[in-house]
């Protein structure tokens, strides 16, 4: 559709997924400063098979979080690269919080569904500027 | 690849809304309302429903934060006692918070529905602020945040879905 015009924001083709990574970048890296803060709001988790240090899984929201948001922000620019890495970062995302999901089980569910959507929307050229 | 294959706005298959505005623009160019100011530039008047859309669902985002806010500065039990967090605030200040982020969302909800790209934009960084801050009050009252932060991730798809007015269908 609409060929023909020219579009200034032809590089917005992917503003959804960008909007939606930089949020999800923003809340991994605020769900990881509760966790290095070593909060109570994390409950204490017993024998666990991928048990580790609370600080340690909130480093880990912490570092993915931050390229994830550093992401949203390079998907402005339309590159390829940057929606490949974007699948590849939104689906490491979500199987981290998977893993983690018996210390803040709610958070874990709510960025599991937003990954997902990161990710779907990576697929699809939403909206006005879909090139 | 996906931009070769994805041209079609409001993403046809997984967009319960914007589903009925997919198939009408394209092919009703004529719209027998005209140009109102619902449309930028005499779009069919289908091309308006996702902003409708978006702006109905964010007054009641803002509607819900609204009432979310008046609870907490009123104080009650219905939150949760938290204990050490990096976000903590008392209850009264993030009441406060809900209740300012709720006004400012129905008031760019009435915005959007006036149509303007810039109240578009200034609704996805309002929508995304009402995620972050219902993120971290989740502590709280779980099951609210988690309701407002999926009627918050509507609103953006919605906005983005929104077909744009410079668009010429011809």
């Amino acid at each position: 559709m609409a060929q023909h015009s020219p579009r200034p924001a032809a590089a917005l083709g992917t503003g959804l997924a960008s909007a939606l990574m930089i949020l999800t970048g923003v809340l991994g890296i605020t769900q990881g400063i509760a966790a290095i803060a070593n909060d109570d709001v994390y409950s204490v988790v017993g024998k666990y098979a991928f048990k580790l240090d609370v600080s340690t899984w909130g480093w880990i929201h912490l570092a993915v979080g931050a390229l994830v948001l550093l992401t949203g922000f390079a998907l402005f620019t339309g590159s390829i690269l940057a929606r490949a890495i974007g699948v590849l970062l939104a689906g490491a995302v979500l199987i981290v919080n998977f893993l983690d999901l018996p210390y803040e089980p709610y958070w874990s569910v709510i960025m599991i569904a937003l990954n997902l959507f990161v990710i779907w929307s990576l697929f699809h050229d939403v909206g006005p500027d879909a090139a | 690849m996906a931009d070769s294959e994805g041209p079609t706005p409001a993403g046809g298959s997984a967009s319960p809304g914007g589903a009925p505005s997919s198939g009408g623009p394209s092919h009703s160019g004529e719209s027998p309302f005209g140009g109102g100011w619902w449309t930028g530039s005499g779009d069919s008047i289908w091309a308006s429903t996702g902003v409708n859309l978006a702006a109905v669902i964010m007054v009641i985002t803002g509607i819900a934060g609204i009432v979310e806010g008046i609870a907490g500065i009123a104080g009650g039990d219905v939150f949760a006692k938290v204990g050490k967090y990096a976000f903590k605030l008392d209850v009264t200040a993030w009441g406060w918070i809900h209740l300012i982020i709720g006004i400012l969302l129905l008031l760019a909800g009435i915005a959007v529905y006036g149509g303007a790209r810039w109240a578009r934009m200034l609704a996805v960084v309002l929508t995304g602020l009402s995620i972050v801050a219902n993120f971290l009050a989740l502590p709280y009252q779980p099951l609210w945040s988690i309701v407002a932060i999926g009627l918050g991730v509507f609103v953006i798809w919605a906005l983005f879905s929104v077909p744009d007015r410079q668009e010429s269908r011809s």
